[in-house]
């Protein structure tokens, strides 16, 4: 890349950071995911509960886990929980267990008006912005490991899952190539006894750019398929992202080298006579993208939008000139927030007296400058 | 006048000179940041007169909903403003001081076109005095 397309790359990069923590759980809404999952775990450990009496783990899995949430465009966020019971599933009765967290909720005076049955979990929904998805589990001593059975009620019976495995391939993935210095932004964990702290709340600088790259994929999704019934689900997306990665360290290549090898892989599969399958990394019989078997019309919206979304990104990377508006469209209104954040940190330098600029007329930090910015007040009506 | 001219052709060569009786302009590609549209600036200098900066190209775009450029003298890209009468005189040089504050409209022009927000501060005519007569 000459010097000219890694500046602004550079540049895009300065804009994604401050895109992705406005997608992220904000520090009350992180605190309160805090509070309520901790508040969860005391109902299940709780003497009342029948639950009680096998010695369970609580963890976060999903975006929680991976710190790649996104803040929904319309709707609460979406928080997943496993309730790993310490147990071999050949001895429990999935539905029964799953029936069994209902009812501790159901019973329960505050849980009572505010909990739903879900296909394999108990949902608790708050009046708020979010509610938490509850996975009962079973140990899977068959496989060993960090495997485990969840209750499914559309089978009738359990079905594998590991989300620990996942989660740590995830990270692998990530290379740990982090998108700036951490610093120490984070908020201090919970402590709760039993209960595995939710990731601390990190700055988006603090994150890995593989980390932010789902992110912004997510957000993509929810903005280009925010009218299609059979959006790509985040785990396809995440699986597909981690699987490509290869340690790329600016954030807007990442997501270049990603979305283009995507549709490599859909052009491989096509041209075989087939689709696209996304193992499970952590249980490769399992298929992520088992959906698009039934669902032809979804595959081919996932085609048709990825491609779209490749060629557009390229566009925006190695083209010229101001990309505001194209970003608007593929990421949505959170790109406003991001520019007036920008904007006001912006200004903040400025006040300072940090700023300067170069012979073209770009706008610097004045160690870096031609020629310092002075003080000055626009005029004139605004 | 020498003085302005010899800055600006040392610190911005892109820039044309042209000069007319006592009338120096400069014209050419100013870019604020490595996200910026590559904008046709002309500075219009008449020795004592506040400096005239006009963008040429590309037309500048209003935010939805409003109806003027901010900071502008006649609502016209083709007379920005980027300060206050008692913030500039002849004897500064445009170099030093008119041209970085060129910089910083434009950036916050791109911002305020694509939110509506205005995030470089600044005054309104309609609450102080506006004073865009020749300087003494």
């Amino acid at each position: 890349m000459d010097e000219q397309l890694i500046q602004r790359a550079v540049g895009l990069d300065s804009l994604l950071f401050e895109v992705c923590e406005s997608l992220q759980l904000a520090p009350t809404q992180h605190q309160r995911a805090v509070d309520r999952y901790s508040a969860i775990a005391r109902t299940l450990d709780s003497p009342n509960s029948p639950l009680n009496q096998i010695e369970s783990n609580l963890y976060p899995q999903g975006s929680m886990r991976l710190r790649t949430t996104v803040k929904p465009i319309d709707g609460p966020h979406d928080l997943d929980f496993v309730c790993e019971f310490n147990i071999s599933h050949t001895k429990v009765n999935p539905m029964a267990l799953l029936n069994a967290m209902y009812k501790v909720f159901e019973g329960h005076g505050v849980y009572g008006g505010m909990v739903k049955l879900k296909k394999r979990c108990v949902r608790i929904v708050y009046k708020d912005e979010f509610y938490l998805d509850i996975l009962p589990a079973c140990r899977d001593h068959g496989n060993g490991g960090t495997c485990i059975q969840v209750p499914d009620r559309e089978l009738g019976n359990w079905t594998p899952s590991n989300p620990l495995a996942y989660a740590g391939w995830f990270e692998n993935a990530t290379r740990h190539i982090l998108v700036q210095k951490p610093s120490s932004r984070a908020l201090a964990m919970d402590k709760a006894a039993s209960v595995q702290p939710i990731p601390a709340l990190e700055a988006a600088e603090e994150k890995t750019v593989l980390q932010l790259a789902v992110q912004l994929l997510k957000r993509w999704r929810d903005v280009h398929y925010a009218d299609s019934t059979f959006p790509p689900i985040s785990i396809v997306l995440t699986t597909l992202a981690a699987d490509i990665y290869r340690g790329e360290a600016l954030l807007s290549q990442a997501l270049l080298l990603i979305l283009e090898q995507i549709v490599e892989r859909l052009n491989a599969a096509h041209a075989i006579g087939q689709r696209l399958r996304i193992p499970n990394p952590a249980h490769a019989e399992e298929d992520f993208s088992e959906r698009w078997n039934s669902n032809l019309k979804a595959y081919s919206e996932f085609d048709s939008g990825v491609r779209k979304f490749a060629a557009e990104w390229r566009a925006i990377c190695y083209g010229q000139g101001n990309p505001n508006r194209e970003l608007e469209r593929l990421f949505g209104e959170v790109v406003n927030t991001a520019l007036i954040k920008q904007a006001r940190s912006l200004q903040e330098v400025r006040e300072r007296g940090g700023l300067g600029i170069r012979e073209s007329g770009r706008i610097v930090p004045v160690a870096a400058a031609l020629t310092p910015m002075l003080r000055n007040t626009n005029h004139g009506k605004e | 006048m020498a003085a302005q001219i010899g800055r600006m052709s040392s610190k911005h060569p892109q820039l044309k000179l042209t000069l007319r009786r006592n009338t120096a302009t400069w014209q050419g590609n100013w870019c604020p940041s490595d996200l910026s549209d590559s904008y046709l600036i002309r500075v219009t200098y008449t020795f004592r007169s506040r400096p005239v900066i006009a963008v040429l190209t590309p037309t500048l775009r209003l935010a939805e909903g409003k109806f003027k450029l901010p900071h502008t003298y006649m609502d016209s890209q083709l007379d920005i403003c980027v300060h206050e009468s008692d913030e500039w005189n002849s004897k500064l040089l445009i170099a030093d001081t008119i041209m970085p504050w060129v910089s910083q409209w434009l950036r916050f022009y791109e911002c305020w076109e694509q939110t509506g927000s205005w995030e470089g501060k600044g005054t309104n005519p309609e609450f102080r005095s506006h004073q865009s007569k020749p300087l003494a």
